[in-house]
């Protein structure tokens, strides 16, 4: 049992250290520079990690730090793919498809869509502890920008 | 059958009644659902379902209903049937129904029947418009024995604890009951672990539970996953039969026990843009004791002639690699390679009948296609050539098995 414990964790860990070495050119993160990360004015924070915002757009991450429930709204427009590249990792399908296998596993209702990037921007400034995205064009004051902070080894 | 009719047209209705084909929403329970109808054919064997003819008894619907009842606290259920040659036969089941109340960011709670959370894909396998292969690699996911391990009766502990640039782990435990007792699939396909004879009539167990682990790493898109299920107090019995070479077919009734029975899958998982990368390696020991009625042997003593002795234990391995890339909006496609072995202390079917020693693996190449229609309509197409027969039921194939075959699968789905 044990040897085969162990084929099977370096088989696993070779295909990983191969997927790693595959990959090291994809590690960074970038900023982007016409998307903004919006959130409502009673959102307790002014900025996040890109693994932050991967979190809250997948559903991981539930409640600010101090305990508000988090509202996260996603678009319909391009500027959804450009978010989803730029912070998630994933095409517009895989990210559809994540979302369909928590519905059809009962595990969660589909996030909140909307037509506009307005309708996003209207949403957020009405809705307590809400979080969304927008072009950097339609930004107003009756939100507030969320910058994002560069991961270190804190 | 009936039920299953009204299951039906209830979907048809639920589709017709909206009027852009899209998820329903009524005073704010949600509604999705989905149905398939697949064509299996082998050129040699019938595997799965009377398939060596061809055979459109291989479909799949289901209808969901829910609702946050508060900002924490959802519920929910879903009805579903399917039909494989003479498993499911379309009979409807509660497929899921549970509560699920998320405390906090690193800790929820889950009360009912759960999706089982075995590898990377079990708990979604029911969901075919989510993958682009029409079978999963029958080395993890064996398709006779999904309904025992779909779901589980029981509470389930859940979250998410963020590593800072470290990515962050995703866990997940549940303990209950699962139902083998209902689940013709899984005596079949359990009985020829053990034994390549062996026809298991009734089985159960006291109950399971299962861990898992998944690390999603700092590279993005690179996820490493760990599970580990535990089976308490299987037992059952069935006959063990003499040989499909002989036309006096004799049964011999045994018991089976088992002391206890476990198992692990670590999977890989690497998404980059259209590109997606899994491995999988499973492994599961069941320690047993048989017992012939109404005369001995006992466990390996000396067996009637021609039988090989059994061990009192098994250890069955399988694992498989596959690629998959999405070449336009509608296009994807996805090459595999699995290997399975029901007995992995005997990889090369040493004491087996001379000829039949390919009942000790199976390994499979598959293509597949997967063609998105529209965001509700999904068409497959599969193709996979084999070598060996392990895992195969004999009684499905009464003038014997060949060692090389090909299957083709077909599967058109609409989900909403």
């Amino acid at each position: 049992m044990k040897n085969r414990i162990s084929t099977g964790i370096m088989i696993v860990v070779l295909t990983g250290i191969f997927f790693i070495l595959q990959s090291v050119s994809f590690a960074g993160i970038s900023y982007v520079n016409d998307i903004v990360i919006i959130g409502n004015k009673d959102v307790p924070v002014d900025s996040l990690t890109a693994h932050d915002i991967r979190s809250i757009f997948l559903g991981e991450m539930i409640k600010w730090r101090n305990n508000q429930i988090i509202i996260f709204v996603i678009s319909k427009t391009k500027t959804h793919e450009d978010f989803l590249s730029k912070y998630i990792g994933n095409t517009a399908a895989q990210y559809r498809n994540y979302w369909r296998k928590m519905v059809f596993t009962g595990k969660s209702r589909s996030p909140r869509s909307f037509e506009t990037d307005e309708e996003i921007l209207d949403h957020v400034a009405n809705t307590s502890g809400a979080i969304g995205y927008i072009p950097s064009g339609i930004y107003s004051d009756k939100v507030k920008i969320i910058s994002i902070e560069r991961e270190t080894n804190k | 059958m009936k039920k299953t009719i009204i299951f039906y047209i209830s979907i048809l209705l639920i589709v017709s009644l909206t009027n852009k084909i899209q998820a329903v929403e009524l005073n704010n329970i949600d509604i999705h659902g989905f149905i398939s109808q697949g064509y299996l054919k082998t050129n040699k064997n019938n595997y799965l379902a009377e398939t060596e003819d061809g055979t459109f008894q291989f479909n799949e619907m289901g209808l969901n209903f829910s609702t946050d009842l508060t900002d924490q606290l959802h519920i929910g259920m879903q009805f579903f049937a399917r039909d494989l040659g003479d498993v499911g036969n379309d009979s409807l089941v509660l497929d899921w129904a549970f509560a699920d109340y998320r405390w906090q960011n690193w800790i929820g709670f889950r009360i009912g029947k759960i999706k089982f959370d075995h590898g990377l894909y079990n708990e979604t396998r029911e969901m075919d418009m989510l993958r682009t292969s029409v079978m999963l690699p029958q080395s993890i996911y064996p398709e006779l024995w999904r309904n025992a391990f779909s779901t589980i009766k029981g509470v389930a502990s859940y979250g998410y604890v963020p590593l800072s640039f470290m990515g962050n782990l995703a866990y997940n435990f549940q303990i209950g009951a699962m139902d083998f007792k209902q689940d013709s699939g899984y005596r079949r396909f359990f009985g020829i672990q053990i034994h390549d004879f062996l026809d298991i009539s009734e089985i159960d167990a006291d109950y399971a539970w299962v861990g898992s682990l998944a690390w999603n790493m700092p590279i993005p898109g690179l996820k490493f996953k760990m599970t580990y299920h535990n089976i308490e107090g299987q037992k059952g019995h069935g006959d063990i039969w003499r040989t499909f070479e002989d036309p006096n077919r004799i049964t011999f009734p045994v018991d089976l026990e088992f002391k206890e029975r476990d198992g692990y899958i670590a999977s890989i998982e690497y998404t980059l843009k259209n590109l997606i990368l899994v491995a999988e390696y499973m492994q599961e020991d069941f320690p047993f004791v048989m017992t012939f009625q109404p005369w001995p042997p006992q466990g390996s003593t000396p067996s009637p002639q021609g039988w090989t002795p059994i061990p009192p234990t098994r250890e069955s391995e399988g694992w498989y690699v596959s690629g998959s890339y999405r070449f336009t909006r509608w296009l994807e496609m996805g090459l595999s390679y699995s290997e399975y072995y029901p007995n992995a202390d005997n990889k090369h079917g040493y004491g087996k009948w001379p000829g039949y020693e390919f009942l000790s693996w199976l390994k499979t190449t598959t293509l597949s296609t997967s063609f998105d229609i529209n965001d509700y309509w999904v068409l497959k197409l599969e193709t996979s050539y084999n070598d060996g027969a392990g895992g195969i039921n004999m009684m499905d194939n009464p003038e014997g098995l060949n060692r090389y075959w090909c299957l083709f699968a077909s599967k058109i789905t609409f989900s909403f």
